[in-house]
């Protein structure tokens, strides 16, 4: 694990999910880490090959449909799902060159939504990158970056 | 001045915010169409008069690329204003995007961003129509 990029991704994720879902990150510190509930994922080439995987629980994946839709009742769960995954194609698009550089060119395939993170292929044949939970007042997002066996030992861009 | 825009996304989530946005913008609109990805898009420029219009990247079927190369090698609309709304942060991606005569506004982006955008491309007035403008003042409270 690397704690430069999880300070990278922690910044990144917790101001898309400010600006994108309007959801503000709670200050407690949270190390716990939730795997077995709804989330999506995106896996990307170049440098290296890896996956970016979002889990939600508690409220927040209504909440975050809700608030990127501007409606106060409830989204259609197909709506939750795309909005699912729209976060977790925008969160690793901005993570991957924060943490490993503007002149890496990764190209990420279309985000899948997942019930839990077991359903995920191929992740175990991934070393874990970072990892980060971000607790709401809802919920929890955790976030997980993978990385085939090369990305693991990629030299992060920016000191922290 | 009012006009029609075409928003091309592959999230369904996203064309939704991206056109309350521009409801919101205090700029006037005529037609919003959309479409979830570039040959869809293509096709309701076919069958439309677009004034601008807003393009993601990264899509199934035909990407934003491939969709701004065929507009700008079309005669009837190669002068199409484009903004491209996308998450590409590679300064050689984006740099190569910018040379197909676009704007470029990253994900995730403000209100006032896309605003400001709109009306730099277009040149359509900074004044709200009616009364004062919603995206001055709250932020991304809209």
């Amino acid at each position: 694990m690397n704690h430069s990029a999880e300070k990278i991704l922690y910044r990144k994720a917790a101001l898309i999910f400010e600006e994108l879902g309007f959801l503000m990150p709670q200050s407690d510190v949270c190390d716990n880490f939730q795997m077995d509930n709804p989330g999506s994922f995106v896996t990307f080439h170049g440098p290296f090959n890896g996956c970016l995987l979002i889990s939600l629980t508690g409220e927040i994946l209504s909440n975050l449909s809700s608030n990127m839709l501007g409606q106060e009742e409830p989204a259609s769960k197909q709506m939750e799902e795309d909005a699912l995954r729209e976060l977790a194609n925008v969160i690793c698009g901005n993570a991957l060159p924060a943490i490993f550089g503007l002149k890496e060119v990764f190209h990420l395939d279309t985000p899948s939504f997942c019930q839990n993170m077991q359903s995920v292929p191929k992740l175990s044949e991934y070393t874990t990158v970072a990892k980060v939970a971000i607790p709401f007042e809802n919920g929890q997002a955790s976030i997980f970056l993978y990385a085939e066996s090369a990305g693991a030992e990629y030299p992060i861009a920016v000191s922290e | 001045m009012s006009f029609n825009v075409l928003v091309v996304d592959d999230s369904a989530v996203m064309r939704s915010m991206i056109i309350r946005i521009l409801k919101l913008s205090g700029l006037s609109f005529s037609e919003i169409y959309e479409a979830p990805n570039g040959r869809d898009g293509l096709e309701i420029l076919d069958r439309n008069w677009v004034d601008l219009a807003l393009v993601d990247i990264n899509m199934p079927i035909m990407n934003g690329e491939e969709m701004i190369d065929r507009i700008r090698g079309n005669k009837d609309i190669s002068d199409l204003p484009i903004i491209v709304v996308s998450t590409e942060s590679n300064v050689g991606r984006v740099e190569t995007i910018r040379q197909k005569n676009v704007e470029f506004v990253h994900k995730p982006f403000t209100p006032e961003v896309l605003r400001k955008t709109i009306i730099q491309l277009t040149g359509v007035s900074n004044e709200p129509l009616c009364g004062e403008n919603p995206l001055s003042e709250g932020g991304p409270d809209f």
